[in-house]
This record gives C-alpha cells, structure tokens and sequence, in this order.
C-alpha cells in the first residue's frame, strides 16, 4: 500500500485546498491564500477555518530539494577590482521549479481583539497594533467520510514558475490519493504528494516588538529622500 | 566603535566591535563607497553610469567593476525570469539594485580581511553583519513601514544578509519590468534574509518587483527567508523565516 500521508492534517487540508476550488467555483491562481499562523481561532468564523490554525509543526513538509542547477560565481568574479583580496565564493542559486506553495485563505477582517486596539484604517494607515496573539490550538480532528467517492479534479493554479493542478482521488469516503496533474517543470506528469515538497506561507498581522535592536532594516521614508536628494545637490556643488 | 556618513545619497553605518578597530579602518570603507557612488551613481554627471547612459562609453572601455557589474546584472535577470531588469522605462542603465548589495558585501569583506570578528555594514536599512557582538547574534528589527518608530520583528543574524525593500526607496524606483508603467502599491515592504548581503539585494529587488508573488519567488529559493508586507498591514512570510527571530 502506497503511503499517502506523511502528515495527516497536510492530506487533508490539501484536500479542503481542491474543495475549496472545486465547490466554490474559486480561481485558486486569483485569491492567494495563506495558513494563519498564530491568529486567536476564536476569530475564525467557520468550521473550515478551524483547520487552518494547525500549529506550523503539523507540516512535516521539507524544503524544496536543491535544485541540480546551481551556479556557482568564484572568488574572482564577485569582487570588485578596488579591494585587494578576493571574496569568498558566491554560490548563486537557481530557483528550483517546484509546486505552488500552499496557501490558504486568511480571513482578511479582523475580529474584535480581547483587548482594546484601534483597528487599521484604510488609508493612509497607521500603525496596525494588534494584541498578542493567542496560542496557537491544536488542529481539529479529520472528518471522516466527509467526500464522495470519485476522482476529482482540480482547477488550474497559477504559480510562479508556471500552473499546477491537482487530482483528489476519494476512496471509502476519505483522500486515498492526491496526484500532480500538472506542475511548474520541464515536463508534466503525475507527481504524488508525499513526494514533492512544497513551500508552506504563513500570515500574520504586523505587530510592533520590543524596539531595542542594534540594527534596523526598513524601506527608506521620505527623510531619506529628502537627505538623498540633498546628498545629490551637494555633491554637484563640491569642486 | 560604530560611525556613519551619508554617502551614495543613504546613511552608511559601520560597527566595529573589536577593541583594535582604528579610524583609518573605518575611513577605508567609507572610501570604498565614495568610490562606488563616483562609478555607479546616475545622479552624478561625470561618473562612468551617466557618461554609459549618455552613450559616451563603448562597450570596450568599461571599468572592469563596471563589466562586472553588468554581468552579474545579465544573471540576475535570467535567475529573476526578467523581473531584475536594470533598464528603466526611460530606456537607461540603473544597476543601483544590485550595486547596493554587492557593495556592501564588498565593504564587509575589507574588514573581513583585516581580521575583525565582530562588526556590521549598514546602508540604508541593508546590512551585512558578522560574528557576534557580545555573544550574542546581531539582533535586526524590521521597521514597520506604517510607522518608521516601531519594529515588526526582530531578527538574530550573525553572517546572514538582510535586506528591505519597499515603496519608498530612495531613488531607485522600483517598477515591474513587464508591466513598466503599472504601480506596485501592493507590497509595502518586503525583507528578505539570505548568505550575504549581495544574495539578499538583489533577489529582494527582483521580488518587490514581482508584486505579492515576489514571497512565492523567494520561498522557491534554498537558503532564503522572506518577510512581506502589504497595505493593509497584513504580513507573509516563508516557510521557516521563524528561525531567524529566535536568539
């Protein structure tokens, strides 16, 4: 007997991921979706839902494989000739074409936090603060029986790297198979899950954190600008 | 010891924790970007970019950092499926996306080589660090691109490479090379986490021009996190960026 499941829940909620698109007529290529990492799962409205707060541990999914392509830049090559010693090497990777990475949706408004916080406004938006976030519950069990029998397809995904479609094959009323019908690569064929892995994205609302930092990484603000344009200007003027 | 200048039109910072760091070390690196915004800055009339783009240059008397520079450009731009293109809508050479990074790569190892073990090269918000300061991992906050006081996330690197990009990015308008005159507003800020500071630029400049696929691209990539923000606040990150912000 083939091994299907290296996680249960994975199976499933890539199960629930074709339904989805099968029973709700959604282009899944158009409503990006993503697991909800540590959102509070008194917030989710549905039952659906309550799947999707599994702890991120539940997915035993590796990352991709290392793609056999990948480029290596030498010493030489990377360093500019005004420094004496050369670099180390670089090596450059390749993306490696895989499967889209499972998404699944978030609810996009935000229940009433337990503490008071004011919700994000539109635009321009201020800082989002948001309450801590709940643990993170414990998936809810599989239901069993849930599907009909058959083999179903699902609709076509876009990717990055290309499409994916997938096909659920229902047996005694539960996921006995699922199978790449097409997948982002040189050549399509039929993969079966338990062996590709695929990326996993997870959401969050943003939430400010303890500032005491050495460093600080962010896209540049307009002082920036003004300090660059300035930079620029004077640069001109110096003999 | 820790400094900074304004250079390249970005603040320049440089921490160097080992008690033998002298003046002239610092002065050396800050040179060294002196010497890359003369060669690489489409904001100065005489330097090698502006006269390129002024097609005063033939191919042949390109600097040799310029040649590569462009050759690395060349890769980036097929490992991107396109979306890393230097050539603006105004049809001239802008590497700045990839300059940035490779500079401060550059920059780091200087001081690499002359055996510091503790320090880190910030500019504008890209950062090559390495070793520990303290024991500790250099510990990185994200700045919450709705509010440029607050930090979204802290993260603990020692070798890694981090960069951010997002809407307001000084000079360099980042645009979808497939679509140049369509708006990213999308994304607000997207950081990516990879070997070097070199890696990170420049996958994270091809990114944020991939709109909210731009997360999909890197979590495709071995070896790189990703965090990405949208308008509404709402943040997407890869598989396992988590174990960067664990100490």
């Amino acid at each position: 007997m083939k091994k299907f499941f290296f996680s249960a829940s994975v199976i499933v909620l890539f199960a629930w991921y074709v339904f989805a698109t099968m029973t709700s007529g959604t282009n899944v290529g158009q409503s990006p979706v993503v697991i909800q990492g540590n959102k509070d799962n008194s917030q989710n409205p549905s039952a659906d839902q309550t799947l999707l707060t599994a702890n991120q541990s539940e997915f035993l999914l590796n990352q991709n494989a290392n793609s056999a392509n990948q480029t290596s830049l030498n010493a030489s090559s990377l360093s500019s000739s005004n420094s004496n010693p050369p670099p180390p090497s670089v090596v450059t990777p390749t993306p490696s074409p895989a499967p889209t990475p499972i998404r699944i949706p978030v609810a996009r408004n935000p229940a009433p936090a337990p503490t008071p916080a004011p919700p994000p406004s539109p635009v321009p938006a201020p800082t989002p603060v948001v309450p801590p976030p709940a643990p993170t519950p414990p998936p809810a069990p599989v239901n069993q029986g849930q599907y009909k029998n058959g083999q179903y397809v699902g609709s076509v995904a876009d990717a990055f790297y290309g499409n994916v479609q997938v096909k659920a094959i229902i047996k005694g009323g539960q996921i006995s198979d699922v199978q790449f019908l097409s997948y982002p690569s040189d050549r399509s064929h039929s993969i079966e899950i338990n062996q590709y892995a695929m990326p996993i994205l997870t959401s969050e609302a943003i939430q400010a954190q303890n500032a005491n930092v050495d460093i600080v990484s962010g896209a540049s603000d307009t002082s920036m600008a003004f300090q660059q344009s300035l930079g620029a200007a004077l640069d001109q003027a110096r003999n | 010891m820790k400094q900074n200048r304004l250079i390249m039109g970005m603040p320049v910072t440089v921490e160097i924790v080992d008690a033998s760091a002298k003046q002239q070390d610092f002065e050396e690196v800050f040179s060294y970007f002196q010497y890359i915004d003369e060669k690489f800055s489409t904001y100065k009339e005489n330097s090698e970019i502006t006269k390129i783009n002024r097609r005063e240059l033939p191919d042949a008397m390109y600097s040799d950092d310029m040649r590569l520079i462009f050759a690395l450009c060349e890769e980036t731009k097929k490992l991107t499926n396109g979306y890393f293109d230097i050539v603006t809508p105004q049809g001239m050479y802008d590497p700045s996306g990839l300059v940035k990074g490779w500079s401060i790569y550059n920059a780091a190892n200087i001081l690499k080589e002359k055996g510091f073990n503790s320090f880190y090269v910030d500019v504008a918000g890209d950062i090559q660090p390495h070793g520990r300061k303290e024991g500790e991992k250099w510990k990185v906050g994200i700045r919450n691109p709705f509010n440029r006081n607050e930090i979204i996330k802290v993260l603990h690197v020692s070798e890694e490479g981090v960069a951010t990009s997002g809407t307001y990015i000084r000079g360099q308008h980042i645009y979808n090379p497939f679509d140049k005159n369509s708006n990213l507003t999308d994304v607000v800020s997207l950081s990516v986490v990879g070997p070097n500071i070199y890696e990170a630029d420049r996958f994270a400049t091809a990114a944020f021009a991939m709109g909210k696929k731009g997360i999909d691209f890197i979590a495709q990539l071995n070896g790189f996190e990703a965090y990405m923000i949208d308008k509404d606040g709402v943040a997407t990150m890869t598989q396992n960026f988590n174990k960067y912000t664990l100490p």
